[in-house]
C-alpha cells in the first residue's frame, strides 16, 4: 500500500485534509490568482504588485527559519502546497499525483515528472511496436527508487562543465526545488530558470510557456512532448525503425534537452556521438540526446513518438522504476557505487528505455 | 598463465579455496546471467528471444548511454569487454576463448576440454601428432588429438580492432591485383552479441565484409563447444554447419571459395588464380573449416611453411595461418605424399 493510497483511504484524514485544503486555498491562493503551479502564487505579473500579499506566504523578514528569509526549510516549504498533505496546489510532486480541479478536486492522474517519494509510472509494463510506444500510468503510487535531490545536501552534478581530457565527473552543488524552479515566477514553462544556480551555465536556455491549457498529468510516460508542442516539421520516410512520420516540435521538446544540459553539460550529445569520441575522459562516447522533436502521426497511422532527448528516457522529479542485476551494478560516472536499485530517473525498469527504440 | 597452471594453483590452495572459488563462480554466474537466461555462449545474455524483452536488464551489462569509454556505447574496449566473460579470468561464460578451453558445467565447473575453434592466446591442438592419413582426397576418419596443456598460439584472427587485410575479399579481379579489403576486425565482426538465433550467433553478413547476400547457419540443437579430435570438424548437432560454413567464411574471404575445377582452371583473378577446392559439405572433405580453425592455432611452421608470404607478398613470419596441423600436415591428411 502506498502513502498516497493510505492518504485517500482514511476518512478522518480526508476530513482533516478537506478542512486544511479549504483554509489553505483561501489563505494562500487568494481570489484573483490562477491555481496552476507555474502560475498560482508564482505568477509573473505584467508589473509588480506594489502591495503584494503573497510575499508573506513564504518569507519572514525577522523570524525566518531558513536562509533567504524563508518561513521554513525550502523543501518543506514547497511541500506545504505541493506535498502529500498540502492542498494549496493541485500538483502533489511528493507523491507524483495531480488533480484537474483546484484544491485537489476532480480527477487525479499521474504527474508527468514522476514524484520525489512515490511515482505512478507503470515502469514494468512498457510496450513498443512500430505503431506506438506506451509506458502506462499506475493508479497506485510506488516508492521512488531515484529522484533529483531537493533537500539541499551536497550532490554531484554529473557531467557539469566543459569537455575535459582529465577525469572530471562533474561539480558539487546543493540542489533544492528553487535550483530549477523560480518561485517568484518568470513566465517560463514550469517556471524553469534559464540558468539554474550552481549549474555554471554561461548561456541561458529559456523554455517559454506557450498559450493554452497547462497539462501536468499523463496516461503515457513515453509520450513526453508537451500538449502545446504541436508544430509540424519535416517528414521522414519509413525505415527499419518504423513507418514514415512527421516531426512534431514546440517550446518544450525543442528546448528541454538544452535546458537539462545547463547542469549536465556533457550529457548533451549530437548524432554520431556513439562512435565519435568527445575527447572527454569520462563522457567519451555518448548516446545522442539533442533531438528537438518527437515523431508525430503519419499517413500510416500513429508512430512511436520517441526520439533521443534527455526527457525521453528520464523523468524530472523521481521514478519508481526497478533495476535488475546488470542495471543495478552500473557505477556512477566517477566509479563510485550507485545507490542500491537506483533507477537514475529512468521511465522503464532496467534498460527498458533502450528497448523502446532498439528492441534487441 | 595457461589454464593448466591456474588449475594447479587452485589445487595448491586446498579444498576450502576450491569450494570458495566455485561458490564465487556460481554466484557470479547467477548475478551475471540472471535467473531467466540460458547459460550457453550463443545463448546466455546473447539469446534471441521470441519477442524483445521490453524491460531488458542485460543492456547494462555491456553498454553505457553517457559514460561509454568505447564506440557503440560500450563500457570498455570490445575485446576486453568480451573477455570479461570469455577470457582467462572471466567466469560469466563456460567458454574461455582466450585460452581455448571450454567447461562442461556452468561457471566453469565440470570437465575442462579443448574448444573447437582453438584460442586467441593459447590453444589445445596437438598439431604435431595427427594420424589416420589417407591418400583418398577425402578422409573423414583422421585424428588430430588435443593437448592437456595449452600451447601459445602462432596465428589468430585479429580481434583487437586494428586494421587487417581480409585476404581474398571482393570479386575476381584482373588485371589489377586486389588482395582484399582493409577491415577492422573485432569479436563483434563475426558474432552478433545481441543474439540472432544462428549457429554461434554468427552474423549472416559479417561487419565490413561487403557480402551480398549473407549466409545464415541454423543453430545447433545441442551445443557442443569442445572436441577431442580436431580433424572431426562436422558438428553432428547442426546439419547446417558443414553445409554452409565454407560459404560463410567466404563472405569475407570471397575468392577462397573454389569448386572442383579450380586447381586446374584459372579463375582469372590476378592473385587468387588457381585454388584448392573448398566447397565440399562433408567431414574430411575440402572445406575451409577442415584445414583451419576459426579463432587461433598453436601449430608450428617449418622452414618452407614459415617462408610462405601473404598473398600480397609481405612476410608472414612463422604464422600458422590458423592451420590445424604443423607445417602442411593438413595436406597430408588427404594426400599423404612421400
Amino acid at each position: 500500500m502506498t502513502k498516497y493510497t493510505r492518504h485517500l483511504g482514511s476518512s478522518k484524514v480526508r476530513k482533516l485534509t478537506l478542512l486544511v485544503a479549504s483554509c489553505a486555498v483561501a489563505l494562500f491562493i487568494g481570489s484573483g490568482v490562477p491555481a496552476s503551479a507555474d502560475n498560482g502564487p508564482h505568477v509573473k505579473l505584467a508589473s509588480p504588485d506594489m502591495i503584494a500579499d503573497k510575499c508573506a506566504a513564504c518569507h519572514r523578514a525577522h523570524t525566518a527559519k531558513a536562509a533567504y528569509l524563508l518561513a521554513q526549510e525550502e523543501e518543506a516549504l514547497c511541500f506545504t502546497c505541493h506535498g502529500t498533505s498540502g492542498t494549496g496546489a493541485n500538483t502533489n510532486v511528493k507523491d507524483g499525483v495531480g488533480w484537474d480541479g483546484a484544491g485537489r478536486t476532480g480527477s487525479s492522474g499521474a504527474l508527468r515528472g514522476g514524484g520525489f517519494t512515490y511515482a505512478l509510472i507503470d515502469s514494468d509494463g512498457p510496450t513498443s511496436t512500430p505503431a506506438m510506444g506506451n509506458i502506462p500510468a499506475l493508479s497506485t503510487g510506488q516508492a521512488s527508487t531515484s529522484n533529483h535531490s531537493v533537500v539541499g545536501t551536497t550532490q554531484t552534478v554529473w557531467g557539469n562543465g566543459p569537455t575535459s581530457s582529465t577525469a572530471n565527473s562533474g561539480s558539487s552543488t546543493k540542489l533544492e526545488c528553487g535550483s530549477c524552479h523560480d518561485p517568484h515566477g518568470n513566465g517560463n514553462y514550469r517556471i524553469l530558470r534559464p540558468v539554474p544556480p550552481s549549474g555554471g551555465a554561461t548561456a541561458s536556455v529559456t523554455v517559454t510557456d506557450p498559450a493554452g491549457a497547462k497539462v501536468y498529468t499523463t496516461t503515457n510516460y513515453w509520450d513526453v512532448k508537451a500538449s502545446t508542442d504541436d508544430t509540424l516539421g519535416p517528414t521522414h520516410a519509413a525505415s527499419k525503425y518504423g513507418p514514415a512520420y512527421q516531426e512534431v516540435t514546440g517550446n518544450f521538446i525543442g528546448n528541454i534537452a538544452a535546458w537539462c544540459s545547463t547542469c549536465h553539460t556533457r550529457y548533451l550529445a549530437p548524432t554520431g556521438s556513439y562512435k565519435n569520441s568527445s575527447g572527454d575522459a569520462v563522457y567519451t562516447y555518448r548516446h545522442s540526446s539533442n533531438f528537438k522533436f518527437v515523431k508525430g502521426a503519419s499517413t500510416d497511422g500513429p508512430v512511436n513518438p520517441g526520439r533521443p532527448n534527455c526527457i525521453q528516457c528520464h523523468v524530472s522529479h523521481g521514478s519508481n522504476a526497478t533495476m535488475g542485476n546488470f542495471s543495478s551494478a552500473v557505477t556512477q560516472p566517477d566509479g563510485s557505487t550507485a545507490a542500491t536499485g537506483g533507477s537514475r530517473l529512468l521511465r522503464a525498469d532496467n534498460r527498458g528505455t533502450c528497448q523502446m527504440c532498439h528492441r534487441k | 598463465m595457461t589454464p593448466t597452471r591456474r588449475l594447479r594453483s587452485w589445487k595448491a590452495r586446498g579444498p576450502a579455496s576450491i569450494v570458495g572459488c566455485v561458490t564465487s563462480l556460481l554466484i557470479g554466474m547467477a548475478v551475471f546471467l540472471g535467473v531467466a537466461v540460458n547459460a550457453n555462449a550463443d545463448n546466455g545474455p546473447h539469446v534471441k528471444l521470441a519477442s524483445p524483452d521490453m524491460i531488458a536488464d542485460k543492456c547494462a551489462a555491456c553498454h553505457r548511454a553517457h559514460t561509454a569509454s568505447a564506440a557503440y556505447l560500450l563500457k570498455q574496449d570490445e575485446k576486453d569487454l568480451c573477455y570479461t566473460c570469455h577470457g582467462t579470468s572471466g567466469t560469466g561464460a563456460n567458454t574461455n576463448v582466450e585460452d581455448g578451453v571450454g567447461w562442461s558445467g556452468a561457471g566453469r565447473t565440470g570437465t575442462a576440454q579443448a574448444l573447437r575453434g582453438g584460442g586467441f592466446k593459447y590453444a589445445l591442438i596437438d598439431s604435431a601428432n595427427p594420424s589416420g592419413q589417407k591418400d583418398v582426397y577425402y578422409n573423414p576418419s583422421g585424428t588430430i588429438p588435443v593437448l592437456g596443456t595449452g600451447a601459445a598460439v602462432t596465428s589468430t584472427h585479429s580481434v583487437d580492432g586494428t586494421s587487417q587485410t581480409a585476404w581474398g575479399n571482393g570479386s575476381i579481379s584482373s588485371p589489377t591485383q586486389n588482395y582484399g579489403a582493409t577491415i577492422q576486425l573485432e569479436c563483434g565482426s563475426c558474432h552478433d552479441p545481441h543474439g540472432n538465433g544462428n549457429y554461434r550467433i554468427l552474423r549472416p553478413i559479417p561487419n565490413q565484409s561487403g557480402a551480398t547476400p549473407g549466409t545464415t547457419i541454423a543453430d545447433a540443437g545441442t551445443k557442443v563447444y569442445t572436441t577431442t579430435n580436431y580433424w572431426q570438424v562436422k558438428d553432428t548437432n547442426a546439419s547446417g554447419f558443414i553445409a554452409n560454413i565454407a560459404a560463410w567464411c567466404s563472405t569475407c574471404h570471397t575468392r577462397y571459395l573454389a569448386d572442383s575445377e579450380s586447381a586446374t582452371t584459372n579463375s582469372g583473378d590476378a592473385v587468387f588464380s588457381f585454388r584448392h577446392r573448398s566447397d565440399i559439405a562433408g567431414q574430411g572433405s575440402p572445406n575451409c573449416i577442415q584445414c583451419h580453425v576459426s579463432h587461433g592455432s598453436n601449430a608450428s611452421m617449418g622452414a618452407y611453411s614459415g617462408a610462405v608470404p601473404n598473398p600480397d607478398g609481405t612476410t608472414a613470419g612463422a604464422a600458422s595461418k590458423l592451420l590445424r596441423i604443423d607445417n602442411r600436415g593438413t595436406c597430408q591428411m588427404c594426400h599423404m605424399k612421400n
